[in-house]
């Protein structure tokens, strides 16, 4: 008795959810725009296939709120409202996040039957693994044995481009559906920072190393480093696939080893095949969360 | 005005600090504004505490303010006049069973000599100022002969008390008097009394009056949890070598009572207590006697309007729970809640580090749940990591301390 507890913050996971979906709406938004409105308005895509990208985001989202009512009312028996229920997991952004950073290319039913497995599989695996990463991967792979995964929309399959820092920063680069504009993306990271809603300091420990071994790259290789460091939205993935609360590092140390970890290891992996390997990096390292958390507190003891 | 605001001093440190947060004001309870006074308790029990002896015989009368209890020097007074009809086994303090004396109320608050007052309490000799603050129980701990900071604490411990921030309001003259006194006679460098900012009422009322004593310098601090709490106060006001140096740590409370102890040689006897909770329909703060039984109080103070109640003393979010009503309001009682139990259901961690990040005293709450043998001696039991977790994971049991 002397235990319990009679008051709480309102902080919970669908606060934290709600403010991550939040901050990622502004990109959403401007990727309905890119792949959807704008090749709309240049012919590029019927009317129908104007909505593809919020297909993917609000079907990611779905089947993500799916997933819980599934588990939480026929496996749990849980009898909570039907809110607490979406929201008892991060599965719902979970299925944002993936609809954001998939190809508009992508195979939309593959998409969605490899989220809904792989999402309700990781009910089961009691938080080992990234779940975004590994599902990313999973789709990947599919995609490019039957076809290929290439992040170009139409419009820029049929035109060749030379693009500015600019164009980058807002977000005109090719890419996931949703993960292409920077500034919208730095807005969204102080406004997780702010309200706490985010593991800021692996994002921008990753982002900080990331952008250092490329710069080095591209001085040594005398290549372009705009088209080596945005190309396939690695900030964006650092931010919000790197972060997610259950498989990355809590420590305040161990939160930037990780995401040096990662940063590091995508810069390794890049080399070989760049859209899968922050993927692969970040699926690796929160392997070892645990492990970095013990190891980064006692070193600094 | 112009001395006032060269020492008013907003302190920026603590808004940096690691951890703390922001309380949301619509989660506490009004208070009401005025002090109401419960000072004819039927009786009042008198705990016997470990070693001490008994000075008053069974069915005498007893004097307001006489010797009740003895150990050496130290003394424990009567808060009302009236006859001792014995022993009781019955009562609790903090929930443990201790032997009180109990005292039936004559009502008259007699007191057997007259005391007169001291008209400049500045005046006292260090010596004499130690020797009774300790006679008169004011202050429990040494007073090392180097010291040369004294931290005044007039923030609540627990964003849901105004026990202190009522004291200060009720005696801010009182309160300036006695911090400047017991520098002087300290020969003090640093005298800081700490106030939150947004306690506006006590803010214009201390800078209005502050400026009579230029060695007092008043800090303001945010007003987050768990600022109120001893160890938290003086990492974020004080320097470290201040720290080091040593320094004298008292509450708003502790001043009040040195205040009547060096003016009248008046023991505390009554003390200013906040009731709150959800289970009552208003918060109010309580002047009661020192020995009153919470039963007494609840009684005939509040009016419950939810009877699935747990009573909590000292805190909503770090207080202790009562197993019984029988408990007695002592010197060290700040409050006493009645709320219900937040039922929440606790969920899986999710790995957020929130209550890492935000322990006031760095500490790794997940880790020490996790970890029975882990070092645990830094904990200062605020419940922030408890209060804070999205999750709705209790880390109380596992933090030890509250069950003593």
């Amino acid at each position: 008795m002397n235990n319990n507890v009679y008051i709480r913050s309102e902080r919970s996971i669908m606060t934290i959810s709600l403010a991550r979906i939040l901050f990622i709406m502004p990109l959403v938004i401007y990727g309905f725009y890119k792949n959807g409105i704008y090749l709309y308005q240049n012919d590029y895509v019927s009317l129908i296939n104007m909505f593809r990208p919020l297909y993917f985001i609000f079907g990611g989202a779905i089947i993500g709120a799916l997933v819980n009512i599934i588990y939480e009312r026929l496996i749990k028996k849980n009898d909570d409202s039907l809110l607490t229920i979406i929201f008892s997991s991060f599965h719902v952004e979970y299925g944002i996040i993936l609809g954001a950073v998939m190809s508009i290319n992508a195979n939309i039913a593959i998409f969605l039957g490899v989220l809904f497995v792989v999402l309700f599989a990781s009910k089961f695996t009691n938080n080992r693994i990234n779940t975004m990463a590994f599902c990313f991967i999973l789709i990947y792979i599919i995609e490019s044995t039957i076809s290929s995964f290439v992040y170009a929309n139409p419009y820029e399959s049929a035109n060749s481009f030379s693009l500015s820092f600019m164009d980058y920063m807002i977000g005109r680069g090719p890419g996931g559906i949703a993960s292409t504009h920077v500034i919208l993306l730095f807005v969204a990271i102080i406004g997780l920072e702010l309200t706490n809603s985010n593991k800021t300091s692996i994002a921008i420990s990753a982002i900080a190393i990331f952008t250092l071994a490329v710069g080095i790259e591209s001085i040594i290789t005398n290549s372009n480093f705009l088209d080596n460091y945005f190309i396939n939205n690695y900030p964006f993935i650092f931010t919000f696939i790197a972060t997610d609360s259950v498989t990355s590092c809590y420590t305040i140390r161990g939160k930037v080893v990780f995401g040096l970890a990662i940063g590091l290891l995508s810069f390794g992996l890049s080399l070989w095949n760049a859209i899968l390997a922050p993927y692969i990096a970040i699926l690796v390292v929160s392997l070892f969360n645990n492990l970095i958390d013990r190891k980064a507190n006692i070193l600094n003891k | 005005m112009m001395i006032s605001s060269l020492i008013i001093e907003i302190n920026k440190v603590g808004e940096s600090m690691n951890g703390m947060v922001s309380v949301k004001e619509g989660k506490r309870n009004l208070i009401s504004h005025n002090v109401v006074d419960f000072l004819n308790p039927d009786y009042v029990y008198i705990p016997i505490l470990e070693d001490f002896s008994i000075e008053i015989e069974t069915n005498s009368q007893v004097f307001k303010e006489e010797v009740m209890l003895r150990k050496g020097s130290k003394l424990v007074y009567a808060p009302i006049s009236g006859t001792v009809i014995g022993a009781t086994e019955s009562m609790r303090v903090n929930d443990r069973e201790v032997r009180c004396v109990v005292i039936a109320n004559d009502f008259r608050e007699k007191v057997n000599h007259k005391k007169s007052a001291m008209k400049y309490i500045n005046e006292y000799v260090k010596e004499d100022f130690i020797e009774l603050i300790k006679k008169y129980n004011a202050y429990e701990g040494d007073i090392p002969e180097d010291i040369k900071v004294l931290v005044v604490n007039g923030i609540d411990p627990d964003p849901f008390e105004k026990t202190a921030s009522f004291i200060i309001d009720n005696h801010s003259s009182q309160i300036l008097e006695t911090i400047d006194a017991i520098s002087s006679i300290l020969k003090l460098d640093t005298t800081i009394l700490a106030i939150n900012n947004n306690d506006s009422e006590n803010v214009i009322n201390l800078t209005n009056n502050i400026g009579t004593y230029p060695n007092i310098t008043l800090r303001l601090v945010p007003d987050i949890y768990p600022i109120g709490f001893k160890e938290v106060l003086v990492k974020s006001i004080l320097t470290k070598k201040q720290e080091k140096g040593g320094y004298l740590y008292l509450s708003a409370q502790d001043i009040y009572t040195i205040y009547n102890v060096l003016k009248r040689n008046k023991p505390m006897t009554e003390r200013l207590v906040t009731v709150g909770g959800n289970a009552i329909d208003k918060s109010f703060v309580v002047n009661v006697k020192i020995g009153t039984s919470l039963s007494d109080i609840i009684k005939n103070c509040c009016n419950i309007v939810n009877d699935d109640y747990y009573v909590i003393v000292n805190g909503l979010i770090a207080g202790k729970t009562l197993s019984t009503l029988n408990n007695v309001i002592t010197t060290e009682t700040r409050s006493i809640f009645l709320n219900t139990k937040d039922t929440q259901k606790e969920k899986k961690c999710i790995n957020c580090g929130l209550c890492n990040s935000k322990c006031p005293v760095g500490l790794n709450p997940k880790y020490l749940k996790d970890h029975k043998r882990a070092d645990r001696s830094k904990c200062i039991h605020c419940g922030l990591c408890t209060y804070i977790c999205p999750s709705k994971i209790n880390f109380k049991p596992y933090l030890g301390g509250n069950d003593e």
